[in-house]
């Protein structure tokens, strides 16, 4: 009944336990993936019990949904949703090795797959991480082949199928597996990614900055400590490795070109307008002399009161009875506020401005400026008078 | 929104001291505008009242220049910023109680005060100063006419008895409004000598004329700001005349 369900359209791929094919739905008229696994004894049920247990209770964009499972014969068939896109091994055999900032990108997509697996209750481990498996589906990342993924509550008892190279030492059962074995096998995808040699290849895993100088040796440090052989040596969680990431990420758009540095400095100088508080004007009318000391609570020591006839503490100034407006404004002509308990700063030229119109022609005016420093013992008093003439305007 | 302002301090034909206070702040936040504006009219009845009138401006002033600034750079919603005016009426109430009792005397002021953030106001008002809005009131054909609403209501009594205050009792609890704010509107601020010499007409007809665009440019020409004190002298001159005896205070926001 499922045979006629299910119409294979090409063949995907072959391995050495079953063959994946393209197969066309005629009941729900959409695409699927096929993938056949050949039941050759306990090994092999073991591997299709796994992935089964895996995938079915994933629900992630990036992970492919499992639909259908059914036996045929000496093989059982699972019916996966089809992703479409280039594997990360693809992209590096056709383009060559990335560079920083692309695998950077790449690998805190990847980190987040494998962090939403391990996040899983009983903590899910792929234990088969490594570049075939991840394909690039609609501009973001995927992973599939959930044939080596376990719980990590049975893994004990059970064998592992991992990459030479992407495998971490404890798959081969010397020591227990753990999240740590999705770390090392990360460490080992960003290596490829970077150096486009496979990590078995050579000398094995090596300071990438030896290739390639010009990579950051944050991310050299990163792949070293993912690739530990002592699982304790490697990170904790798979959270922060993203968080180390994601760091890089951060620095390599304070200090990278281009467009990254551009949008960097515009947030920058958006975020600096937005924090501007300029004042326009500031007026405070009063007579009151108490100011602030009404709630008995307040006094700031330094207080610099200048014009005498100001420290009373407001705008207006006596002379002769009548109030003669004063306004302070600061070198670039903005208007201070003028208050009894306002603190401005001596590095600062504060102006006195007493507008014209308060003054007649001919006349002479005589203004005193006092400086009074207030606290302490009585504190010093300096004072200066200015004798100002005010002359007619000859007509012309 | 851009904004201008205007203001008016006197002490009146016939008293030596002014016992209203106003304060202005008027700041460049970010890309926009913002202002807090306040006029206090203390209780001539009462002692030292001008220094009643003067803590309340000084302490919003204050409240303004730090915790209001953190309010408008973190874009806080209008609940926070109303439960922040309240809190400080709360904390001016509690030490002008404190004051009276430390003086063993009695002394208490009005309230009027708005705060603009981006297109919205915050009112605060207890006594009977007055807020009032200037807005045009149809479409200019051939002459603009403009309308005058005031925002708070008048605490007193048929009588003219002032019913509530900050100060005196200390539990005159004060009225919080806040509304949006559209272009081409005159918020003037006023203690009741400036609004009971002028009647509220005469502020609509002189003041209502700075919203006519024309007139706008030609005063930008000869510095708006001068204008619109001079039109605020004019109202304050007239109140005079008509036989207000009263301190006078007055701020004209106008906003674009």
């Amino acid at each position: 009944m499922e045979e006629n369900r299910y119409r294979i359209l090409k063949k995907l791929g072959e391995g050495g336990t079953g063959e994946t094919y393209l197969v066309w739905d005629k009941r729900l008229e959409q695409k699927w993936v096929m993938k056949q696994i050949f039941l050759q004894g306990e090994a092999q049920m073991e591997v299709v019990r796994r992935e089964m247990s895996a995938l079915k209770c994933l629900r992630h964009e990036g992970i492919p949904v499992l639909a259908d499972v059914f036996y045929e014969m000496d093989r059982v068939c699972l019916i996966m949703e089809y992703m479409t896109g280039v594997s990360l091994e693809e992209k590096i055999r056709t383009q060559g090795a990335m560079d920083e900032e692309e695998t950077v990108k790449c690998g805190i997509q990847v980190g987040e797959l494998v962090q939403y697996l391990h996040n899983l209750p009983g903590e899910l481990i792929h234990g088969d991480l490594k570049p075939l498996n991840l394909i690039c589906h609609n501009g973001r990342m995927a992973l599939l082949d959930f044939g080596g993924a376990c719980f990590r509550q049975d893994d004990k008892e059970k064998g592992w199928c991992y990459t030479p190279g992407y495998g971490a030492p404890e798959l081969t059962g010397q020591r227990p597996v753990s999240i740590k074995s999705d770390i090392y096998a990360f460490g080992a995808v960003l290596f490829y990614l970077v150096t486009g040699q496979h990590p078995s290849a050579g000398r094995g895993i090596y300071p990438v900055r030896e290739q390639n100088p010009a990579l950051s040796s944050a991310l050299e440090k990163m792949i070293l400590k993912c690739t530990e052989e002592m699982p304790e040596k490697r990170y904790r969680s798979m959270e922060e490795v993203i968080g180390e990431l994601k760091k890089m990420e951060r620095a390599s758009q304070i200090t990278g070109t281009g467009k990254w540095k551009a949008i960097y400095r515009e947030r920058k100088e958006k975020t600096k307008e937005k924090r501007q508080f300029r004042s326009i004007r500031s007026v405070l009318l009063t007579e009151g002399t108490l100011g602030g000391r009404i709630s008995g609570s307040r006094g700031r020591a330094a207080l610099l009161l200048l014009a005498g006839v100001l420290s009373m503490g407001t705008i207006p100034a006596r002379a002769s009875g009548e109030l003669l407006p004063v306004n302070l404004r600061n070198k670039e002509g903005e208007k201070l506020l003028v208050d009894f308990d306002a603190v401005y700063y001596t590095k600062e030229n504060p102006i006195f401005e007493i507008p014209v119109k308060y003054f007649e022609e001919g006349r002479e005016y005589e203004v005193t400026i006092s400086q009074r420093e207030k606290g302490g013992k009585g504190g010093a008093q300096k004072e200066r008078t200015f004798i100002i003439c005010f002359e007619q305007e000859k007509n012309r | 929104m851009r904004i201008r302002t205007g203001v008016y301090w006197s002490a009146g034909a016939r008293r030596d001291a002014n016992q209203d206070s106003l304060s202005l702040q008027h700041v460049a936040a970010g890309r926009g505008e913002c202002l807090f504006a306040a006029v206090c009219d203390g209780i001539g009845s009462l002692a030292v009242s001008e220094e009643a009138s003067g803590y309340a401006v000084r302490h919003m002033t204050d409240w303004f220049y730090q915790e209001g600034k953190e309010l408008i750079y973190q874009n806080s919603p209008k609940e926070l910023i109303l439960l922040a005016l309240q809190q400080q009426i709360g904390q001016i109430q509690e030490n002008l109680k404190k004051f009276q009792q430390n003086r063993n005397l009695q002394t208490g002021t009005t309230f009027s005060s708005i705060l603009l953030i981006k297109n919205r106001y915050y009112l605060v008002h207890i006594g009977d100063s007055r807020i009032y809005q200037i807005r045009v009131k149809s479409i200019p054909i051939v002459k603009p006419k403009y309308n005058i609403v005031c925002l708070t209501r008048d605490d007193r009594n048929d009588k003219g008895f002032l019913l509530k205050c900050l100060g005196v009792s200390g539990r005159d609890r004060a009225c919080f409004e806040t509304g949006t704010v559209r272009k081409g509107t005159v918020f003037l601020l006023c203690t009741d000598g400036f609004f009971h010499g002028g009647g509220t007409e005469r502020c609509r007809d002189v003041l209502g004329p700075v919203l006519n665009r024309k007139r706008q440019r030609a005063e930008k020409r000869a510095g708006s700001e001068e204008i619109l004190e001079r039109k605020l002298e004019m109202l304050g001159e007239h109140a005079i005349r008509s036989g207000s005896m009263d301190n006078m205070a007055a701020i004209a926001v106008v906003v674009r």
